[in-house]
């Protein structure tokens, strides 16, 4: 169905025309997400708020830009707040001296994607939870997404320049965060 | 003195070094490129399903004209409320016997007119004593 008339079907409030928007958007935004969040279990509750966020305010996208672009917006900000609660989650359980309940041995084996099965990725994913949010999600949609600059940009409503530094700057702290990695490999 | 020479190229750094760098850019790719392989999505197809009953579970309308004007009605009936209270206590104000009295009592006291006091004056000299 024609992007646009899916909008104006959906902003009438028809359920089969969002229906088919969710069903079409969801491998999207679930891939989104689990670049940001690697439990399963909050993968599907983040890919479930994006899409309540896209009912929410359907009404107030005027199209200046794609569908998959405000979609993918929506992801981001979503998965980087999920981010920063799960970080003060984390800060507090520490403060409390609760066990935190994600131990990186158990979300390895949590995890459904297959993602973080691979020793690599688990680093990867380690060294990018320490990223500034901006550069982490510039990063994930331009290496995982393949999305180009000019649609990271247009994700991130930041231009091209900024795009292309956020990217730098994630892959040179990415590699000195890996720094130990390669020398316990050499 | 033999000058030992130190090969470099264009970036400025010694050939060692380089080679170093390189290598580490080349692991690093290789990790991104792991990394970066696709994620596979469960399939869910009650999802669509659970995302409309939360949506109509959680959704309030964002305008609804009888809440609206209920909302008005009780907003004015709240200011007429205030406005009668504060009427009423500036009325008590202005009938209470009270600063009248008090300053008769003064004006005796400094065996002056009523025209003549100046509760201030009073005051002060009060507290100084």
């Amino acid at each position: 169905m024609n992007n646009q008339l899916w909008l104006e079907l959906i902003k009438k409030g028809d359920q089969t025309a969002f229906r088919e928007l969710v069903e079409h958007y969801r491998p999207l935004v679930y891939r989104t997400v689990a670049r940001f969040v690697t439990n399963s279990d909050d993968c599907s509750d983040l890919t479930q708020e994006v899409f309540i966020e896209v009912w929410r305010s359907i009404n107030k996208f005027r199209g200046d830009s794609s569908v998959s672009t405000w979609i993918y917006r929506i992801t981001v900000n979503k998965a980087l707040n999920s981010v920063q609660r799960a970080k003060r989650r984390n800060w507090y359980s520490g403060l409390l001296r609760v066990p935190d309940y994600r131990e990186p041995e158990t979300r390895a084996d949590e995890t459904a994607t297959g993602l973080l099965r691979s020793e690599s990725a688990q680093l990867i994913n380690q060294a990018l939870d320490t990223l500034p949010g901006n550069q982490r999600a510039a990063f994930v949609l331009s290496q995982a997404e393949g999305l180009s600059q000019k649609e990271v940009a247009a994700v991130m409503e930041l231009s091209e320049k900024a795009v292309e530094s956020l990217i730098h700057r994630a892959r040179t702290n990415l590699r000195k965060k890996l720094n130990h990695y390669y020398s316990l490999s050499n | 003195m033999q000058n030992r020479k130190i090969i470099s190229d264009a970036s400025g750094l010694p050939h060692n070094e380089q080679v170093k760098q390189d290598e580490a850019g080349r692991r690093l790719d290789a990790m991104i490129a792991g990394w970066a392989l696709p994620v596979e999505v469960p399939d869910d197809p009650l999802f669509s399903e659970r995302v409309l009953s939360m949506i109509k579970h959680h959704h309030t309308p964002p305008f609804s004209r009888t809440k609206t004007i209920s909302a008005f009605a009780a907003a004015a009936v709240l200011a007429v409320a205030v406005g009668i209270g504060l009427g009423n206590l500036v009325d008590y104000r202005k009938n209470s016997p009270v600063p009248e009295n008090e300053l008769m009592f003064v004006a005796n006291d400094l065996g002056i007119g009523m025209t003549q006091i100046d509760p201030f004056e009073y005051l002060l000299s009060d507290e100084e004593e």
